[in-house]
């Protein structure tokens, strides 16, 4: 695959670099993107002292703790995406060494599953979660046993909790959730993946392969939620949108929303890379302004191949794709090779 | 995490997660076929792929790029990974190889979330929406996507093992280069191009082309002798820069030339010029590419009218069966037959079957591309290109009406590098 993830070669190709506009792509606004939602809504409940977490499809990570209120339940509140998936977990005495992690698996309107989805504001009532002050192995509160077979804080079942018909949610299984690659509901930052008994996210080297995963090449996932790095909206999990800082890509779609810049701009990435991002010397197109996008593809000769193809396209076909094109994130990389041109061809 | 969880294999304990990724599959594929369909979310769509070359790998990500997770997406592929054919015939002349060429489907798995099932499709149910696999699985659908490329019919006498095609890359690429590579000066390396459409319209060209420079410039055989016969009536694409690099090659073209058989023991092949008597060339090296129709489960399924599969072009579905879709070399549609292009189909019918599961009707004016650079030596290599439209008139894509297509370069070594950048980001949006 010798071009295949290839960084940038200068020096290799002299001529081809002139922005090699290949699929044809150009200028806009950004006005029509596909995203999700922006609505929230809240889940509450009460929990017995507990940090609450929450990991979503798009990679965002939520998190707050309940209330210390005097009673012996504690009342939460976390606001999360209306119609994003996402997985919670619970932690009692968090900070403890005698910590009790535990996933949750929601019941509702006839499903089982710990991938949800909030249509509205939620209440989870008690959620009855297990807590060992004194680190004996039992529930304090239930008297039943804590199994923890590993000893990595997670215990080994999710807590099944039965919200009956509700309609301010879904509850979903997937064949393939890549929160959950296993499907057994205990999210994969939670997993203890090369089994040392330390879950994945305590772990600092979770394949054990002797180098940290903070410096691990092939640590594609650097806050573990299972969420590629690329794709992932919150890739360092600090409850902050990464997209508001501008530096992380794009979102994977949940509700479904077309755009016709879209299907175009996706005409250009068998030339300019997926989403724009080129993966060879042929200049990356995503992020660019719509102007220059639009530009670029009038700009060539058709004695050159993106001449060739810009002359395919409608103007406002042209204005379409670039508006798409230019609201997606651009390399962290330069591609600054637009300065020599390709004359010869 | 609870150890139960855990299975052994070949006595190493794999947590279920690890199993899965040790399997390639997604978890629904890995329990019995039965269960696997009762614990797929009823609220979910399934989408199906068949094929996992230029055009099916394609569709496979784009429907779960775009779809999330609101689509369930299966790629059935029986091999564990892809040859491309494009660049292949720089394994020829040694410049590239076969694992140079090989693409896997990880990032399928692990970045998009297909579902990878390495087996073949035995049988389609059209009316349940199930398909049946060779491992004896039954897996059901809500939109099926087809992408099985092409299928050779041979002339009669063809043997592939003895004479090779190379028309599908890997072990066939391997043996015409060994055949080469033995080759002595004086000898004669003849090959066949079939009968237009086929897979790659200026694929046979250059091969004549890198061939030849091959023998002549890189072997430096002064005697070597080169035919190539054309069934179609002249060069189909960039005519005036392969004639060109044949007359400098001394490539001897014969056009209008039919292949009636191949004595594959013997490497002669016979064939009639535009119906005439018939002639024989006994041939050192004998590269026969054969006639091509659609894949063979476009035919069990009964999906063809005669050696395509006719397809509505807004969204890829079969004009002959519902919740079908051919996309790719064994469409109809009288666009080209070649992975660029595979790859650009295959975008305009994830996002018709991702609006159709969403009640959204397709896009009415989609535009696909084809792009192909040609090495036609060692050091130089030409492009051609296009952009298709959609005729509302005739519901068949065509040439951009207003742009003159097609447009041909002349070769020259800065399209020989162009040629890397563009294979090299083809292959990612396809395969990574």
């Amino acid at each position: 695959m010798t071009n295949l993830n290839a960084r940038k070669w200068p020096a290799i190709l002299t001529v081809s670099s002139l922005g090699l506009l290949l699929a044809a792509c150009g200028g806009g606004s950004s006005s029509d993107i596909t995203t999700l939602s922006a609505d929230t809504a809240t889940v509450s409940g009460t929990v017995p002292g507990t940090l609450i977490e929450a990991f979503c499809a798009d990679g965002r990570y939520f998190s707050t703790h309940s209330e210390q209120n005097g009673t012996a339940e504690h009342p939460f509140e976390l606001e999360l995406p209306v119609g994003l998936a996402c997985r919670l977990v619970m932690t009692t005495n968090e900070r403890a060494q005698n910590r009790i992690i535990t996933a949750i698996q929601l019941q509702a309107n006839g499903e089982t599953g710990g991938n949800f989805a909030l249509n509205s504001a939620l209440n989870l009532g008690y959620v009855p979660l297990a807590k060992d002050d004194d680190g004996d192995g039992v529930d304090d509160i239930s008297g039943q046993n804590v199994i923890d077979s590993n000893g990595d804080g997670v215990v080994d079942d999710p807590l099944a909790h039965d919200l009956g018909n509700n309609t301010a949610l879904m509850v979903r299984q997937l064949s393939n959730d890549p929160l959950d690659t296993d499907g057994d509901d205990i999210p994969d930052y939670y997993e203890d993946d090369d089994h040392d008994g330390v879950n994945n996210h305590e772990d600092d080297d979770d394949d054990n392969d002797g180098t940290p995963d903070s410096s691990d090449e092939d640590n594609h996932d650097h806050d573990g939620d299972g969420i590629d790095d690329d794709y992932d909206r919150d890739s360092d999990n600090d409850g902050s949108d990464d997209n508001s800082s501008g530096s992380s890509p794009y979102t994977p779609v949940e509700n479904y929303a077309v755009t016709r810049g879209r299907l175009l701009a996706s005409q250009c990435a068998q030339c300019h890379g997926t989403n724009g991002h080129s993966t060879t010397s042929w200049d990356s197109i995503a992020g660019e302004s719509a102007g220059e996008i639009v530009e670029e593809m009038n700009e060539y000769p058709t004695s050159h191949i993106m001449g060739a193809q810009g002359i395919g396209y409608t103007q406002s076909e042209i204005e379409d794709l670039a508006a798409y094109l230019s609201s997606l994130a651009s390399d962290s990389e330069s591609d600054g090779y637009d300065e020599e041109d390709e004359s010869d061809d | 995490m609870s150890q139960q969880n855990k299975q052994n294999i070949q006595g190493k304990t794999l947590s279920r997660r690890q199993l899965f990724k040790y399997l390639g599959i997604g978890v629904t594929a890995a329990v019995a076929p039965s269960l696997a369909m009762q614990t797929r979310a009823a609220t979910l769509p399934h989408v199906i792929v068949v094929g996992g070359g230029f055009a099916g790998a394609t569709a496979a990500k784009y429907l779960k790029m775009w779809g999330g997770l609101g689509v369930e997406v299966t790629l059935i592929e029986p091999n564990s990974g892809y040859v491309s054919p494009i660049l292949s015939n720089l394994v020829l002349n040694g410049q590239k190889s076969i694992a140079n060429l090989t693409f896997g489907y990880q990032s399928h798995q692990q970045t998009y979330g297909v579902n990878m099932m390495h087996a073949m499709v035995e049988s389609i149910d059209k009316a349940a929406h199930t398909v049946t696999l060779s491992t004896g699985q039954t897996l059901s659908y809500d939109r099926l996507v087809l992408a099985p490329g092409i299928e050779f019919i041979a002339a009669t006498g063809h043997d592939f093992d003895k004479v090779p095609h190379a028309w599908k890359a890997g072990v066939q690429t391997e043996l015409l280069k060994s055949q080469l590579d033995a080759m002595g000066d004086g000898e004669h390396f003849v090959m066949t191009i079939p009968k237009a459409p086929y897979r790659c319209p200026p694929g046979p060209y250059e091969r004549a082309c890198v061939v030849a420079d091959f023998l002549k410039n890189a072997k430096g055989f002064g005697n070597t002798q080169i035919t190539v016969l054309d069934e179609n009536a002249d060069i189909t694409v960039e005519a005036a820069t392969f004639h060109a690099k044949f007359d400098e090659y001394g490539v001897h073209y014969v056009a209008n030339a039919a292949v009636t058989e191949v004595d594959s023991d013997n490497r002669i092949v016979s064939y009639q010029v535009s119906g005439g008597a018939t002639q024989s060339i006994d041939a050192d090296v004998l590269n026969v590419i054969p006639n091509q129709k659609a894949g063979q489960i476009i035919f069990d399924a009964g999906l063809n009218s005669g050696n395509w599969a006719p397809v509505n072009p807004l969204t890829y579905e079969s004009t002959l069966q519902e919740a079908i879709h051919i996309i790719g070399d064994s469409q109809g549609t009288g666009q080209p037959k070649a992975g660029h292009i595979g790859n650009s189909e295959a975008k305009v019918c994830a996002d018709a079957v991702l609006r159709s599961l969403n009640g959204l009707a397709p896009d009415p004016a989609p535009k696909t591309n084809s792009a192909c650079y040609s090495p036609v030596s060692r050091t130089e290599a030409t492009w051609l290109t296009a952009v298709y439209e959609y005729n509302s008139g005739t519901g068949q894509m065509q040439p951009v009406s207003t742009a003159s297509y097609p447009y041909a370069s002349g070769p020259s070594s800065s399209n020989y590098s162009a040629m890397f950048s563009w294979a090299g980001n083809l292959f990612s949006d396809t395969f990574a």
